[in-house]
């Protein structure tokens, strides 16, 4: 059936690699996702990503990875017809992992080899996986927290944070006031638990500047509200809803600046539920949809990389090999990017 | 005080240039753009053989770049083994 298919459709195997987490995914020209592998680095309890630990994880799994996601898809490796990897923007050796591995398999291969940025594909997956035409998209994570939206040749930053990310902002209280799980990695749930618990308000430092937003402040002042005595229950709610209200507010006013009518949530803290039920109530005010990106496509993953492959391959950037460096510090502005109708493509 | 530089030199063999040529061009764009102006890395190429050396500025930043650099050649390994078990399936 693969056979069949190559005379049109093209199969791109995408490799995600910035953070922690080694994801494979392939994805066919006409938008089908085949397989979408994963394997996370975890880091010792109550510690955060040590980015060599990362890429040493990287490296021994990619083989393996990249097996099990062509066995999920059931195709074979020659069935490939490009490779994409995320370029930047993310951890340096963890970059330059992927990048050596995507570069032997274009050579090895002889397709073409795209640099893919990782902001914009987390866009193109969440586009792709809930049919949204042209949103606003709100990225939060544990390294990002961006309000998104194309304007005229390129994916355009409307508000984000001007120090640490959302997702890192509660890891930190987290693991600051000893509540993480020691058998999990991730403060993440843990938090939550505790947030779910809080009962009383504390008023805390609610920072947007202009549409910008800032996370370090309210931190400190949220750990010095519990070493003076605070529930941790209750600080941890407070901490949720300003910090959820300040994002909240920006991308409204990202969504009135815009016109645009359509939401979209993703990065792996879009799981939050309070986050969802926040932007969910503001959309319904204002008649816009909203849409939430799946986990499985919200997180780091390689169907991301595979499918903006595809639509980066559509738009002309394929790389030579000796210029494919990563990019550390790649910013989603900096990649002029045409909004393509994933139904109008071949 | 006197500073001294440290230098390791990784050779890689093969049977033939054509996976040495896959080694260098993957590895090329790396030696690059390297992150700390502690240490440097130089690789060339002669027919079937890769040389790759490290020259850095103490011995941490050496030991640092000498793990980067298996870690480079080992995932370059192990991706060929995929693309050959590719050749050998279609026998």
């Amino acid at each position: 059936m693969v056979k069949e298919m190559r005379s049109n459709v093209k199969v791109c195997i995408g490799i995600e690699g910035t953070a922690h987490t080694l994801g494979v995914g392939i994805a066919t020209s006409d938008g089908k996702i085949l397989a979408n592998v994963a394997d996370s680095y975890i880091p010792p309890p109550g510690g955060g990503i040590h980015p060599a630990e990362a890429a040493r994880h990287h490296t021994r799994l990619m083989a393996e990875v990249i097996k099990r996601a062509l066995d999920v898809a059931g195709i074979s490796i020659d069935d490939v017809d490009m490779v994409a990897f995320s370029r930047g923007p993310g951890m340096g050796p963890c970059l330059r992992t992927v990048a050596i591995a995507a570069r032997t398999l274009s050579m090895g291969l002889g397709v073409p080899l795209i640099g893919v940025n990782h902001i914009v594909a987390h866009i193109e997956i969440g586009r792709l996986v809930t049919g949204a035409k042209d949103p606003v998209t709100l990225i939060v994570s544990g390294g990002t927290t961006a309000i998104v939206a194309h304007a005229k040749d390129r994916y355009r930053v409307f508000g984000e944070t001007l120090d640490i990310a959302i997702g890192n902002c509660f890891d930190r209280f987290a693991r600051e006031v000893g509540i993480h799980d020691p058998n999990s990695p991730w403060p993440g749930p843990m938090f939550d638990k505790y947030a779910e618990r809080g009962e009383k308000y504390i008023e805390l430092p609610y920072t947007v500047k202009g549409m910008d937003l800032s996370f370090s402040g309210l931190l400190t002042a949220a750990i010095r509200a519990v070493k003076e005595g605070h529930r941790i229950e209750d600080v941890a709610y407070s901490l949720q809803e300003t910090a959820l209200a300040m994002i909240t507010e920006v991308t409204e006013r990202a969504l009135a600046h815009t016109g645009k009518e359509e939401l979209l949530l993703t990065g792996g803290f879009a799981r939050n539920k309070r986050l969802q039920e926040m932007l969910r109530a503001m959309t319904e005010d204002r008649d816009a949809k909203f849409y939430v990106t799946p986990r499985e496509y919200a997180t780091d993953n390689g169907a991301m990389i595979a499918w903006t492959g595809i639509l980066a391959y559509r738009q002309g950037y394929e790389l030579k090999v000796e210029d494919s460096f990563v990019i550390q510090r790649w910013r989603v502005d900096e990649v002029e990017w045409k909004l393509l109708d994933p139904e109008a493509i071949e | 005080m006197e500073r001294r530089e440290a230098e390791v030199e990784i050779v890689v063999e093969y049977d033939n240039d054509d996976d040495a040529k896959m080694l260098y061009s993957a590895l090329l764009p790396e030696t690059m753009s390297l992150p700390t102006e502690r240490e440097r890395t130089f690789i060339t190429r002669k027919g079937n053989i890769v040389e790759i050396r490290i020259i850095a500025m103490d011995i941490t930043a050496l030991r640092a770049a000498v793990n980067a650099c298996l870690r480079w050649v080992k995932i370059a390994e192990d991706i060929k083994l995929l693309l050959v078990k590719k050749d050998s399936r279609r026998d």
